[in-house]
Formats: structure tokens, C-alpha cells, sequence
């Protein structure tokens, strides 16, 4: 990102968003107004540069709500400038403050025109860019001909082209007389030989609003439409960035036949869309059946699965849910997914259709089995289960429809497929057993309730994208179907059975949904289960406290439902960074991105950009743990000089995520400390706390400055003692070659002067200091002795105290070896103070003297 | 058609108005006041789509995205396709995030110029004009190198310096 290059613009936008209050804002824009008014109004004339900048602040008060007629005239004569950031602003500003009644606007008719028809393809953009927000009867008149011209010719690129039609499109809306149909229908049917699909949109945006105009007269256009229609959904001959979920340019009408195109990823979008949505569960079951219908290629297992969940934990629904299933899979041809559902859904209700017309079991049986032999053996295993569950809930059955299921349950004995057969052979001894056995082919109990899977799906999908924090919390919004289910307790129907014998039959069905979606145990049967470890390898969600929304304060030991908890439960070991603090803000404080602290649980990475004496940093929380973590505290410690606004951090963290916490930070006055960052955070176990300091050093604010001589050395001598010019030796420096030290002055943002100094162990140095009180210019000299590389004498000067104090301390705190300093004794400071100055200084300027004259 | 795109902030302080249809600046204000009123009453968990007849008038609905501490707000007619727009957001989502690198509402609110640049690249009069985000990069880019041409870097000191 460039820097908008307007300090005038940035200050001017700091003071608004400072502002209390609207009467405060009122008055400083009234301020900036009337000061906007007198430079306009001024004879001295401005510089192209002070145009610029006044007529964006113009912009920026105007979208404040303030009238900034005045200003008009002088927006507008910047489109006539040569210079191309100045006709910019014109084109930009314009287009937002006129309407197209202004009578200014024909004042720049002709260098609009001219500019259309340069050869410059930038200003062509700008003023069709202009011209087609503004309209206007005017504009078209004069120049809907040149426009088209411009859309026609080959020899313009692409993108001014497809500007040029939408341009067109404006005119021609303002003014249809502008578009003569008779000679303009052949041109519009070449154009829609076009390959670049940028232009072909803007062109077909262009003829539908002609053929809305005029309907008989571009016919010829038809054969061409049709043929870009196929080329676009049939072929898919379209480049990846056009589709909006697959759906190739949804800009030319949402075409319908493109249904086929629909990714997996809409459909469980769709689904998601549904369940959050559904005004009632019947509405939900036929929009997924629909779906399944329509898209059933990319309608995963979750999402059937999650209408069986639905059905079966809502009595009321099941026998809709039957009528519906048995309605689509009586269709002659039907998708796989559809096939599942429907015999998934028939199996375990279709008894309750019993007593409607063509419901029998006999029929149901005859719906389903028409479709088995074109289906793969997963969904024949879970047809199987489906026949001798419709078999066993029928009380009287037809004997007909058992000699029927049966002799499927025969043929299959020694099919191919171990699993397939396995079920034909046990359903074969069950059903000749008769209905003693029917309790354990009953409906299957209800779900335990549960995060939806499919939302847990979307948010997998989501962890690859970094989202805000704002998006990663809404994201875990429960879904309204699991309230409405919730409000019904639930209970085993038939008042329970056996469980060993439940978790048997689950067994059977290792390939079907029950076994992957009862994988917990029913409420009734509270214990482990044994059979249930062994008997249901695919889990399919993970345990709901894991991705829940974490409670306001994290319990102290682990959830209580876990039986074996307390036996393994002991006292969590301190939480220690995995690095060295010290170093990582080293890093930190010379570079703009790195990290910031890191321990087993959380990692906080920084990035950050300054411009001047503002800047922006961000910190990224990031979770390594499987669980969340929760009671985030982050709290920005304030030191006198900076200002720090940090945007509310979230509560928790989601497992492996990571959020974001902006910070802005604005150099008031040169700072002498760095902020601390408080930081704490609860992993389930234990509240971790750690005290951080943020990264934000003097040096962001510095700018390396390279000065000749003759302009040094009057700085230099204006500044005579304390507290402008300081001077100080300092001891236990960490020893560095002369080259190494220029090196890390240079990474403190100190730019060295070489050659100023004829000393080669000395270094002259120069650095601007930003603040929002005032630009310093700090000039630095470091005499080292080269015999004791330990020590040197540091002198730093310039106009402001508070500056040159700053600057003292930055360079001491990053030269002086802390482990080498005395902890008895005067500090660094002291030093300075005691330090005899006057006499220094004097000797000082001589030596200087001395070295300009060699 | 596009009547207009607003950028709002949570307090409803406007970072970007644009508006495609001619309307006096005091109906623009009500415009932006009353999108903003309606849209931060509105739970999260809800649509991104409003239709309110009473406020913005018959044919007018409202496309929006919340992100961070910036609604994104479209304003367009009956003829304009809901998921098309949400796409759209998207795409100018996507450009500013790629020009500012990790876009905030600081960068919107101090280069109201680059935001209407690279909105001029995505909607022109009302339309949508490209939606390849690829190529309003290249648009963009071009556009950046001609700014800067003029300008170059400052490499010495600007603005008041106390010397």
C-alpha cells in the first residue's frame, strides 16, 4: 500500500476522528472549510500538489454530510490537469460531489472528449469512468458517438472496452436516441464474438437493456446469445475467477440450467442455509430432499445423515418424512444419495404409512427394489437393512412381501461383498425367527443432541481462512433446528430396549448411518459401553465440549462427564514459552513481523506498518491446543507519549484458530518507554498469565537521514548543551567491530553519515524523529576508543529536549550490554547528568572543526 | 442497477458513500443514516438481504456484509441477483484487502482515494464492471505505478521539520 502521500489529508481525518462530539467535528471542519475557501480564493495561486490534497479533503467532508459547493469549480479544473494524479482526483471527485445538472460540468465537455479520444488509455478510463457515474443528457449527447467508437475499435484494450459499453449503457439509458438500431444491431452482434469475458459481460449488460428498448431489433443477436449460453454452461469454458460457487458469471442471469455446475461446498451451504433458516422441520426435510434431488453429485453423507437425525428425533415428522422419501425414490430415475435417504428413511418409517393408499410394505418394498440393482453395494448393505426393517415393523406381513425380501436376503447370501453378505445372511436367520425378533430391528433411538455436523463441516472448511474475530464468533451461533429439537426431551420410544442388544444391531450396520451417527451412547443408557468402543469405529463428530461455545469460566478440572477424569487428574505443570522472550522482541523491535511470545497453548504473532508518527499493528492469537482457550485477557499497558487503541479482544478462541486484535498506535510525543502487554488466558486447566512488552520502540518512528556537511554541522553547534544536545561515555557496551556497529546503528533506524567524520573510529549519525507534536531532526556522534572496545562517548543533539532525551535513551538501551552493567553503582543516566557538559561540548566542536578543515 | 455502495462503520460513521443515482446530498445523508439504522439492528445470524419498502422504497433492497467494524452495504434494484451481489462484496472485500494487506478501517478512512480507485475498477455507473479480481488487480496496478511516476519516494525530509 502506498502511503496517500497527503499529510495534510491525514492530519486533517486524525483531527475528525479525534473529535468528541458532532459540535466539535462541526468546528473543525468549518475550520478546514473556511481555510479551504481562502486558498481558493487566494491570488498567490496553489501548488498542483496543495489542489490535490484540498479537494480530497473536500471529498471527505462532503461524505461527512457537509456542503462543499464552493469547491465545485475547483474539482472540475483538475480533470483539465496533464499531470495524471491530478486529473485522477478530478475525475474521481466529480464524478462523487456533481449531479449531472451542474452547468459546470459543460465546462470540461471538450477536455472530456479530448480525453475519450486521446491515445492515453488511463485517461480514457478515468473520464468514461466519470462520465458513466455522472449520465446526463449533456454528456450523451456530445459523447455517446465517440464512446462507441472507443467500444468498436480494435485497437483498444480490453479494459477500456468493456468501460466504453457500460459507459454506452448510461448514456443510452439518460438518452436512447443516442443508439441508432438500425446501423448499431450488426455492430452489437460483433461485439458478442468477444472472448474476454470482462468485456462480454459489460456488452451484454449494454444489449439487454437495448433489447428491453427495443425488442424486435437486435434478433440478430439471438444465435450468438444461445451460443455463449452453451459455450458457458455446457463447456465450462470459463476461467476460474468468473464462477461465483460454480456457477459460471452469475452476472448473466443466473442461468438455470447450470443446476449440474452446483459444487458440493453450495449444497452444504444450502443445507447449512436451511437448517439455520427452517421456519418449520417439514420445510427443511423437503428442501434437502430437493437438493438431494437436484444436486445429488455433490450432496454429501453429513447432510442426509442430518435429516435422519431431524426425522428420527421428531415424531411428529416421520410419517411427512416417509410420504416424501417414498414420493422421490418412486421417480424413475433417481441419484445414489437419494436412494440412500429415501431407503433410510422407508425403513424406519415407512410402517407409518401403512394405512394411506399405495403405501403398503408390499409397494414400498417393490419402490425400493426397483433401484437396487443399479446401486453400489454400501447403499445395497443399507437396502438390506431397510427390507427386513420394513419387514419386522409390519405386524401382519404380507406373505407375498416375505417370500419377496427373502429371496433378495437368498440371492445375496454369497454375494461378493463380505459386508452385504454378512447382512443378507444374519437378516435371513432373524426374519425366519418372526417377530420375536422385531425389538431389535425397532426404529432406532433418538440422537443425543449434538452440534450439527454440517456446521462443524462449514467451519472446517473455514479454519483455512483467516476470519476476523467478529466472523469466527458468529460462526458458532447454535442452529435454530437443534432448539427446536431440544425443546423435546429425548427419550427412547417404545420405552427402551436392551441396550447390549441395541448396540448388537448397530453392529450390522457399520456401512449405514446408524453407525456413525449413534456412535454415542442413547440418554438412557448412561455407562460406557463397550460394544459402542469397538462396534463404531467412525466417529464422525468430534465430543460437543470441545467445539461448543466455552463456558464464561473455564472449570478447573476437565468436564465431569468423564468418568475416568478425576483418576488421571493432576496438578498442571507451568506453562513456559517455548523461546526466549527477549529475543523474539528483539526481532520485534527492528523488524515489522515476527512473533511476539509463544507456549504449547497460544502463539501471538505480530504485524505491524508505520507511517511517520502513526501506526498500525495487529496481533495474531493463535490456539495450538486442541481445546479452546478462554477468559483471553490482553490489556495494553499506557506510556506517556504514545497512544495506544487496541480493539476488544474476544472472550475465547476456538481450538487451532486464530484471531485478530487490531491495534493503532499514534506517537504523540517521543516516547521514552515501550508498552507492556498483560496477557492471560485459560486452557481448560490452568489461568496462564504473562507480562510481554510490545514491540513498539523509537525506532518506528525514525526515518534514517542522510545530510551533507554543510548542513550538519550549523544543526550541530545550534544545539549547546543540556537539555538539547546531551553527551555522555558509556561503559559496558557490547563490544562490536566498527563495521558491526554501523550495522546495528543502520537496524536501528539510525542512518549513518559515512565520510563525515575523518575518524574512523568515530560515526556521525542522523535520524528524523515523527511525532504528532512536531518532526525532530536528532543528530547523533559515538567516538569509540578503539583500544577498549567497552566503551564510548555518545553525543546526541537536537532542537527539542524531550527528543534528544528519547534518542539518548534508545541508542543507550540498545548498545549497553545489560548483563555486563554493574547492578550497584550510577545508572546510565546518572552518568549523563554528572557528566561535565559545558567542557565536553567545547572540546567536542573544536575536534569537529578540526575534521572539516582536513 | 447499483444505486449506491456505502462503507459504515459500527458507530454509522460513513467510510465510503458512492452513489450511482442522481440525489441531493441531504437524501444521501438520510440514505446512509437509515441503511445504517436498520442494518445494526439486525442480529447477526440473520441474512445478509433487507428489504424495506417504507424506508428505502418499492424496488430497493439492500445487500450487505458485516466484517469487523465495517458493514459493506449495496443498494441496488430488483434486477440485481442477491448472491451476485453478496459475490461482489466479496470481490471489492478481496481487492482492498489485497492492496492494504490485511485491510482495516484505518486504511479506508485514510485513503478514501484508493477506495474509490479501486471501486471505480469494480462498479461503473450503477453496473458491475468486472468481477475477475485478477484483472482489477491489473488495473490497479497500472493505476499505482502512474501515481507514483510524479512522486517519487521521499527520500529527504518533508513537511516541518524543526531544524
Amino acid at each position: 500500500m502506498a502511503v496517500s502521500g497527503m499529510r495534510g489529508l491525514s492530519v486533517f481525518i486524525s483531527d475528525i476522528r479525534n473529535c468528541q462530539n458532532k459540535e466539535q467535528e462541526r468546528a473543525r471542519v468549518d475550520k478546514e472549510l473556511a481555510n479551504i475557501r481562502t486558498r481558493f480564493k487566494s491570488e498567490r495561486g496553489m501548488t498542483a500538489y496543495e489542489k490535490k490534497k484540498y479537494v480530497w479533503k473536500m471529498l471527505y467532508v462532503y461524505m461527512l454530510g457537509y456542503d462543499v459547493d464552493f469547491g465545485h469549480v475547483e474539482a472540475i479544473a483538475l480533470i483539465s490537469a496533464q499531470k495524471y494524479a491530478e486529473k485522477q482526483v478530478g475525475y474521481v471527485v466529480t464524478a462523487c460531489l456533481l449531479n449531472e445538472n451542474n452547468e459546470f460540468l459543460r465546462m470540461v465537455i471538450n477536455t472530456i472528449r479530448n480525453d475519450i479520444v486521446s491515445r492515453n488509455e488511463t485517461f480514457q478510463c478515468l473520464a468514461l469512468t466519470m462520465v458513466a457515474n455522472v449520465g446526463g443528457k449533456e454528456f450523451s449527447e456530445s459523447l455517446a458517438g465517440d464512446v462507441q467508437k472507443l467500444l468498436i475499435s480494435s485497437a483498444c484494450r480490453s479494459l477500456v472496452r468493456k468501460k466504453a459499453a457500460l459507459c454506452l449503457l448510461r448514456l443510452f439509458r439518460k438518452n436512447p436516441d443516442v443508439v441508432n438500431v438500425e446501423g448499431w444491431s450488426d455492430r452489437m452482434s460483433q461485439l458478442l464474438d468477444e472472448r474476454d469475458l470482462g468485456v462480454l459481460t459489460a456488452v451484454m449488460s449494454l444489449l439487454i437493456a437495448l433489447v428491453a428498448a427495443s425488442p424486435d431489433g437486435y434478433w440478430n443477436c439471438v444465435p450468438k446469445c444461445v451460443r455463449i449460453l452453451e459455450r458457458l454452461a455446457r463447456s465450462q469454458d470459463i476461467p476460474q475467477e468468473y464462477t461465483y460457487y460454480g456457477i459460471p458469471s452469475p452476472w448473466l442471469q443466473y442461468l438455470g440450467s447450470a443446476d449440474f455446475a452446483i459444487r458440493e461446498e453450495l449444497a452444504l451451504k444450502a443445507a447449512i442455509l436451511a437448517e439455520k433458516f427452517a421456519p418449520d422441520l417439514s420445510w427443511y426435510v423437503d428442501v434437502i430432499l430437493q437438493l438431494i434431488e437436484k444436486a445429488g453429485d455433490f450432496v454429501s453423507d453429513d447432510i442426509w445423515y442430518r435429516v435422519v437425525q431431524f426425522v428420527t428425533n421428531n415424531d411428529d415428522l416421520q410419517p411427512y418424512a416417509a410420504g416424501q422419501a417414498l414420493m422421490y425414490i418412486a421417480k424413475p430415475a433417481v441419484h445414489e444419495t437419494m436412494v440412500k435417504a429415501s431407503g433410510y428413511l422407508l425403513g424406519e418409517f415407512g410402517h407409518l404409512l401403512a394405512r394411506q393408499p399405495g403405501c403398503s410394505p408390499k409397494e414400498i418394498f417393490g419402490a425400493i427394489h426397483e433401484k437396487f440393482s443399479t446401486v453400489s453395494t454400501t447403499t445395497k448393505a443399507l437396502l438390506l437393512s431397510s427390507y427386513v426393517k420394513l419387514l419386522m415393523h409390519t405386524t401382519n406381513p404380507d406373505r407375498e412381501l416375505v417370500e419377496q425380501v427373502f429371496a433378495v436376503f437368498r440371492q445375496y447370501q454369497r454375494f461378493v461383498d463380505a459386508e452385504v453378505q454378512q447382512r443378507a445372511v444374519e437378516y435371513l436367520a432373524l426374519g425366519r425367527r418372526g417377530h420375536t425378533m422385531a425389538d431389535i430391528l425397532a426404529e432406532m433411538p433418538k440422537f443425543p443432541e449434538r452440534e450439527s455436523a454440517l456446521l462443524k463441516k462449514a467451519e472446517d472448511v473455514e479454519d483455512t481462512a483467516d476470519m476476523s474475530a467478529a466472523v469466527r464468533l458468529r460462526s458458532q451461533q447454535p442452529s435454530t433446528a437443534i432448539v427446536i429439537s431440544e425443546q423435546r426431551p429425548a427419550a427412547v420410544p417404545n420405552g427402551g430396549y436392551p441396550a447390549g442388544r441395541q448396540r448388537s444391531m448397530d453392529q450390522y450396520e457399520l456401512n449405514g448411518p446408524p453407525a456413525r451417527t449413534t456412535s454415542a451412547p442413547p440418554p438412557s443408557t448412561g455407562a460406557v459401553d463397550l460394544l459402542d468402543l469397538m462396534g463404531t469405529p467412525a466417529i464422525e463428530a468430534a465430543p460437543v465440549e470441545s467445539t461448543s461455545p466455552p463456558p464464561a469460566v473455564a472449570p478447573a478440572a476437565p468436564a465431569p462427564v468423564d468418568p475416568f477424569a478425576l483418576a488421571i487428574y493432576e496438578p498442571p505443570q507451568p506453562v513456559q514459552p517455548t523461546g526466549s522472550i527477549a529475543e523474539w522482541f528483539r526481532k520485534l523491535s527492528v523488524g515489522p513481523n515476527g512473533i511476539l511470545y509463544e507456549d504449547p497453548f497460544l502463539q501471538i504473532g505480530v504485524k505491524s506498518d508505520y507511517r511517520a508518527h502513526q501506526g498500525k499493528m495487529a496481533l495474531f492469537l493463535g490456539n495450538k491446543h486442541t481445546g479452546p482457550l478462554t477468559n483471553i485477557q490482553l490489556v495494553v499497558g499506557q506510556v506517556a507519549g504514545l497512544r495506544m487503541q487496541s480493539s476488544p479482544a474476544p472472550q475465547a478462541i476456538p481450538p487451532r484458530a486464530q484471531i485478530q486484535v487490531p491495534i493503532d498506535i499514534l506517537c504523540v510525543q517521543p516516547p521514552r518507554e515501550v508498552p507492556t502487554l498483560d496477557c492471560g488466558y485459560s486452557n481448560g486447566q490452568q489461568m496462564v498469565t504473562v507480562k510481554l512488552r510490545l514491540p513498539v520502540v523509537l525506532g518506528k518512528f525514525l526515518v534514517p537521514q542522510q545530510l551533507p556537511m554543510k548542513e550538519f554541522l550549523p544543526r550541530w553547534n545550534a544545539a549547546t548543551g543540556p537539555p538539547l544536545k546531551l553527551q555522555e561515555v558509556l561503559r559496558n557496551v557490547k563490544p562490536l567491530p566498527m563495521a558491526a556497529f554501523e550495522e546495528l546503528l543502520t537496524s536501528l533506524k539510525i542512518g549513518v553519515i559515512p565520510g563525515m567524520d575523518p575518524n574512523k573510529n568515530n560515526v556521525v549519525a542522523a535520524s528524523a524523529l515523527y511525532a504528532q507534536s512536531g518532526n525532530t531532526l536528532c543528530l547523533i556522534r559515538i567516538e569509540t576508543d578503539p583500544t577498549d572496545r567497552t566503551q564510548l562517548r555518545l553525543t546526541v543533539a537536537s532542537q527539542d529536549g524531550a527528543a534528544t532525551s528519547a534518542m539518548r535513551e534508545y541508542i543507550v538501551s540498545n548498545i549497553v550490554d545489560k548483563a555486563r552493567e554493574p547492578t550497584v553503582g550510577p545508572s546510565a543516566a546518572e552518568a549523563a547528568a554528572a557528566a561535565p557538559q559545558s567542557a565536553a561540548g567545547t572540546n567536542d566542536i573544536l575536534a569537529e572543526l578540526a575534521g572539516l578543515v582536513m | 442497477m447499483i444505486k449506491a455502495v456505502l462503507i459504515v462503520n459500527n458507530h454509522g460513521k460513513p467510510r465510503l458513500t458512492k452513489f450511482y443515482e442522481r440525489i441531493s446530498p441531504e437524501k444521501q445523508q438520510e440514505v446512509i443514516r437509515a441503511s445504517f439504522l436498520v442494518l445494526s439492528q439486525r442480529p447477526p445470524n440473520v441474512c445478509g438481504f433487507v428489504e424495506d419498502d417504507a424506508v428505502f422504497g418499492k424496488n430497493i433492497k439492500i445487500v450487505y456484509r458485516h466484517f469487523a467494524t465495517l458493514y459493506f452495504i449495496f443498494l441496488v434494484d430488483k434486477s440485481e441477483s442477491e448472491l451476485g451481489i453478496l459475490d461482489l462484496i466479496q470481490v471489492f472485500v478481496g481487492t482492498l484487502d489485497k492492496c492494504f494487506e490485511n485491510v482495516c478501517e484505518l486504511d479506508l478512512t485514510f485513503n478514501l482515494n484508493k477506495v474509490h480507485t479501486i471501486l471505480n475498477e469494480i462498479v461503473m455507473g450503477g453496473q458491475v464492471l468486472e468481477t475477475n479480481s485478477v484483472e482489477i488487480s491489473k488495473a490497479l496496478e497500472d493505476i499505482n505505478r502512474l501515481e507514483r511516476m510524479p512522486e517519487p519516494l521521499p527520500t529527504q525530509l518533508k513537511g516541518p521539520i524543526r531544524r
